[in-house]
C-alpha cells in the first residue's frame, strides 16, 4: 500500500520535472498577478500592505485553479485512470499520492516564491515567516479540496468554470484564516490561532479528502 | 468443471439508464478463449468494463470462481488481482518511456516486476530499440505492443482485451495470438472483442454473440 503511494508520487514528480514548462507557467502567472496589482492601485505603501494578504491569497487560489485542471486529466485521457480504479491497492492512497506530488510541484513553489513577492509589496520583514507558514499549511488544503472538484468534473469537456463554482466556496475557510494570519502578523497581533485553524483544516483534508476524491473518480468513470 | 471459471448470468449492460443489451448468459472455463464480435456501439466495450467492475450491471450477475477456491464451495467477487484489462486506450503516458509506464502499471496491479525483466520482455517482442524513448514519439502500433506487453508480465488468470489487434501489423498479430493461446493452455481465460476473426494456433476460439436490444 505504501509502495504504491511512493510509486505514484515518484511517477508524478518525474512527469512534473519532464514537463517543467507547465510549472513555470503557473509560477509566472502567480508572480504576474501579484506584481501587476500595484500598477492599478498606485505606489501607496500603506494601501498595498493592507491589501497584500487578500492579494497573495487570491493569486494562490487562481493559480491553484489553473493548475488543478491538469491533475487527473492526462490520466483520464490516456486510460491510466481506469488502471488506478482496477488496482487492488486502495484508490484513496493513489489519490493522496497524486495530490502530494501536485502540491510538491506547485503549492510548494508558491510558498518558496512568496517571501520575494510580499517584500515587493512592502510587507514588513517580521511578517514574512508567518506568511510562509500560513501558505505552507493552506496550500495543501487547497490541493486536496480542489482535487475533489477536479475529479467530479473530469468527464465534462470544458470544466474550468464549473470547477471554480464548485471549489471556490469550499476555499472560503482557508482564505479567511490564511489571510487572517497574514493580517495579524503584519499588524503585530497574535496570529497563532489562525495558524492552528489552518493546521486543523489540513488535518481534516488529509483524513477525509482522499476518500472523497476516490469516490468522485469512480463516479466520473461510470 | 475447470477452475477458474467466469459465469455471466442474464446480464444487462448499459451506459447510464440506457440499456445496450439484455439477457446475456455464458460461462467461460479455464483454458477457453472467447471472442465477442459485433458492430460498433453494440456494447462490447461496456460488457468488458462491466465485468471489470467499472460499470454497474443494470441486471444480472457476474460470478467468478478462482483456482484458489477449488477446495471450498461458493463464489467470490471478481477481484482486481485476478484480471488484466487492456482497453482501447493504452494507459501509457506520453512523457514516460515504455519501461517507466510498464513499471507503474505493474505496481498498480500489485505485481511489481524488476525493470530488468520489463526490458527483457520488450527485447523479446523486438521493442528494445524504443524501450527508453518517450511514448509520445512511438507509432500507434508500437504503443499498442507496449501496452500488450503488460499481459505477458502479469500473472492474472483472466484477460479482458478490447480490440487487442487494432493497429498491429501481421507479425505482431501472430505474436498476440500465440500468447493468448499459451495463456489458455496454462489454464487462463481470455475474453476479447474484435471486428476481424483471429486464428489461435492449435485451439478453437469461441464466439459469443451479444443479444441485440
Amino acid at each position: 500500500m505504501l509502495s504504491v503511494f511512493w510509486a505514484v508520487l515518484r511517477r508524478d514528480l518525474r512527469l512534473a520535472f519532464r514537463q517543467r514548462g507547465v510549472l513555470v507557467h503557473h509560477l509566472l502567472f502567480f508572480v504576474l498577478v501579484v506584481s501587476l496589482f500595484p500598477l492599478g492601485t498606485g505606489a501607496d505603501t500603506a494601501t498595498l500592505v493592507s491589501v497584500s494578504p487578500a492579494l497573495i491569497w487570491m493569486a494562490v487560489l487562481l493559480a491553484a485553479l489553473l493548475s488543478l485542471q491538469r491533475l487527473f486529466r492526462p490520466d483520464y485521457e490516456d486510460g491510466t485512470l481506469e488502471q488506478y480504479l482496477l488496482s487492488p491497492e486502495p484508490l484513496a492512497v493513489i489519490a493522496l499520492a497524486k495530490v502530494c506530488a501536485y502540491w510538491l510541484a506547485s503549492g510548494l513553489v508558491f510558498v518558496i516564491a512568496s517571501p520575494l513577492l510580499v517584500l515587493l509589496l512592502g510587507v514588513p520583514a517580521h511578517a514574512v515567516g508567518v506568511i510562509m507558514v500560513s501558505l505552507l499549511l493552506g496550500t495543501p488544503t487547497l490541493g486536496l479540496v480542489g482535487a475533489i472538484g477536479t475529479a467530479l468534473t473530469l468527464s465534462l469537456p470544458r470544466a474550468g468554470l464549473l470547477l471554480s463554482l464548485l471549489i471556490f466556496p469550499l476555499y472560503v475557510p482557508v482564505l479567511i484564516f490564511g489571510a487572517g494570519a497574514m493580517r495579524a502578523a503584519i499588524a503585530g497581533l497574535p496570529y497563532d490561532g489562525a495558524l492552528y485553524l489552518l493546521g486543523a483544516l489540513l488535518a481534516l483534508g488529509i483524513t477525509a479528502a482522499p476518500w472523497a476524491i476516490a469516490a468522485a473518480l469512480k463516479i466520473s468513470l461510470e | 468443471m475447470a477452475l477458474p471459471r467466469l459465469d455471466i448470468d442474464n446480464l444487462s449492460c448499459g451506459r447510464g439508464e440506457r440499456a445496450l443489451f439484455h439477457g446475456l448468459s455464458f460461462s467461460l472455463d479455464g483454458g477457453q478463449v472467447a471472442r465477442i464480435p459485433g458492430a460498433n456501439g453494440c456494447g462490447k466495450t461496456t460488457l468488458l468494463r462491466t465485468i471489470c467492475g467499472l460499470h454497474r450491471p443494470l441486471k444480472g450477475r457476474i460470478r467468478w470462481q478462482s483456482a484458489a477456491d477449488a477446495t471450498r464451495d461458493g463464489e467470490t467477487p471478481l477481484l482486481h488481482e485476478q484480471l488484466c484489462f487492456v482497453s482501447h486506450d493504452n494507459a501509457l503516458n506520453g512523457a514516460l518511456t515504455p519501461i517507466e509506464n510498464l513499471d507503474m502499471l505493474m505496481r498498480l496491479a500489485a505485481r511489481p516486476v524488476a525493470p530488468r525483466r520489463i526490458h527483457d520482455m520488450l527485447s523479446e517482442l523486438g521493442l528494445a530499440r524504443i524501450a527508453d524513448r518517450p511514448c509520445e514519439s512511438l507509432s500507434a502500433g508500437q504503443r499498442r505492443r507496449v501496452s500488450l506487453a503488460r499481459l505477458w508480465l502479469s500473472e492474472a488468470p483472466l484477460w479482458l482485451l478490447d480490440e487487442p489487434a487494432s493497429a498491429l501489423d501481421s507479425d505482431a498479430r501472430g505474436v498476440l495470438c500465440e500468447r493468448i493461446a499459451a495463456h489458455a493452455r496454462a489454464g487462463g481465460l481470455a475474453l476479447l472483442t474484435t471486428h476481424e476473426p483471429l486464428t489461435l494456433p492449435g485451439m478453437t476460439l469461441r464466439t459469443i454473440e451479444l443479444p441485440s436490444c
